[in-house]
């Protein structure tokens, strides 16, 4: 592998998960925001040869995924009025890059989760379900159903909060 | 952005969550898509002569994307013949081998548990299974994952670790000191000069067990206190309320004592010996 494609490489694999949730919050649809990204990464490949002339790659994949999405947005609604872009232009890039991160890293969280208690934490922030509605949904008690959402929050919590520091075990 | 207001923090795991499918936004499964699109399908070259030997000793062998794959009596070995390669273990666990990396596992791997052993640059997605712990043994470092995605990078000689997301635990063989490592952070290890470097975003920790070198950059005050201990062979205590103090100096041979003494001055704690 050349140094250029060991660098791309990088990038992607750093920067993949991050952008995919940095592009949902413009699409609103996941498979749209994962293809916007890889589009992305597509037309950066082209560009490999200029790699080392852009000054933060990592600000010019947010910046590019940005555009593309709105560039796919206008083009989907050619009409859509200038109030109903989405809201993203109030919070600033750098916000925007630190929202995905931590998006990224809930996601991933989700993922790492036991398949049961993904069950439950889903029902209660996806589907706004009261604990008591996932009690009956689920037949577990309303206690189990507290524990699985309390952990699983803690383990964001603590990987929100720990993810610049390290323990010793 | 505070990550301590979870208000905000609350209003993210919503959006996450009523958008959330499993298996999306997996860096390690688009890439593999990623370089089918960029016409970079894994190049199969000839054969080198090492290939040929080992299949020698080998009952079967298959090519898969640019690894081989060789089935002995009791092992699979997985070799990268080209770039990088990916492939899905037994357990779904996924890897992405660099040139030249080599990984093997026995033959009842997964059945009680995830041991592969593993020399050069291998990223791993570890699904999640806590009755089997993910054991990945390198020539001089034993790392134990708690489900994950991290890259080791292994020669006789040294080992590094990488975390990408979750915890890993990455014990060197000398001196033994387990290290628990989160997302964000580095472990560089040296067998030859018994080194142990230690980055994290915000701080920095490195060992010598060869000049007996300790020095700390921002590292939490509790995490100090336990290298120490574990350095030292011995136990200390350290009141709660001062866990979080950040601490930076280093230490050459100094005796524990006098390092305990030091830092108790300097930052007004209370590090004691456990009675």
């Amino acid at each position: 592998m050349t140094r250029l494609e060991k660098q791309f490489s990088d990038y992607f694999h750093a920067h993949y998960r991050p952008l995919c949730l940095h592009a949902l919050h413009f699409m609103g649809n996941v498979e749209e925001a994962e293809d916007v990204v890889q589009d992305t990464f597509a037309s950066l490949w082209d560009k490999r040869e200029q790699l080392e002339s852009i000054k933060s790659v990592k600000a010019y994949l947010y910046t590019a995924v940005r555009n593309n999405c709105l560039t796919r947005l206008r083009d989907a609604k050619p009409t859509t009025p200038l109030d109903q872009l989405p809201s993203e232009a109030l919070l600033s890039e750098e916000e925007q890059v630190e929202r995905a991160e931590m998006e990224a890293r809930i996601w991933k969280m989700i993922d790492e989760l036991p398949e049961r208690r993904r069950e439950v934490f889903l029902m209660a922030k996806r589907d706004g379900m009261s604990y008591k509605e996932i009690a009956k949904e689920t037949g577990l008690t309303m206690k189990t159903i507290e524990n699985h959402v309390f952990r699983a929050m803690r383990s964001l919590r603590s990987k929100d909060m720990n993810a610049f520091l390290f323990f010793f075990a | 952005m505070q990550p301590t207001n979870h208000h905000t923090t609350e209003a993210h795991v919503r959006f996450v969550a009523r958008h959330y499918q499993p298996n999306r936004f997996d860096s390690q499964k688009a890439w593999v898509d990623m370089q089918k699109r960029l016409g970079k399908p894994a190049k199969r070259r000839s054969l080198p002569t090492y290939w040929r030997a080992a299949a020698a000793a080998a009952v079967a062998l298959l090519l898969v994307a640019g690894i081989l794959y060789v089935t002995g009596d009791r092992t699979e070995r997985l070799m990268a013949k080209n770039e990088r390669a990916a492939f899905s273990l037994p357990d779904q666990t996924g890897i992405l081998m660099q040139q030249g990396a080599e990984l093997t596992y026995g033959k009842h791997f997964g059945k009680n548990d995830r041991q592969v052993s593993m020399r050069g640059e291998i990223a791993f997605a570890v699904t999640h299974d806590s009755s089997k712990p993910f054991i990945v043994t390198t020539p001089t470092a034993r790392v134990e994952v708690l489900g994950t995605e991290f890259t080791v990078n292994a020669d006789d000689k040294e080992t590094r670790l990488d975390v990408a997301s979750g915890r890993v635990r990455f014990t060197p063989d000398d001196p033994v000191i387990p290290l628990l490592c989160e997302a964000g952070m580095a472990v560089h290890y040296r067998a030859d000069t018994k080194t142990i470097e230690v980055i994290a975003p915000d701080s920095r920790m490195e060992i010598n067990g060869q000049t007996g070198k300790l020095s700390f950059d921002n590292v939490r005050l509790e995490e100090v206190v336990r290298i120490l201990s574990l350095y030292h062979d011995t136990s200390l205590e350290l009141p709660e309320e001062e866990a979080d103090i950040p601490f930076s100096s280093s230490f050459t041979n100094q005796s524990l004592a006098d390092i305990i003494q030091i830092i108790n001055i300097t930052l007004d704690t209370n590090i004691n010996p456990a009675p």
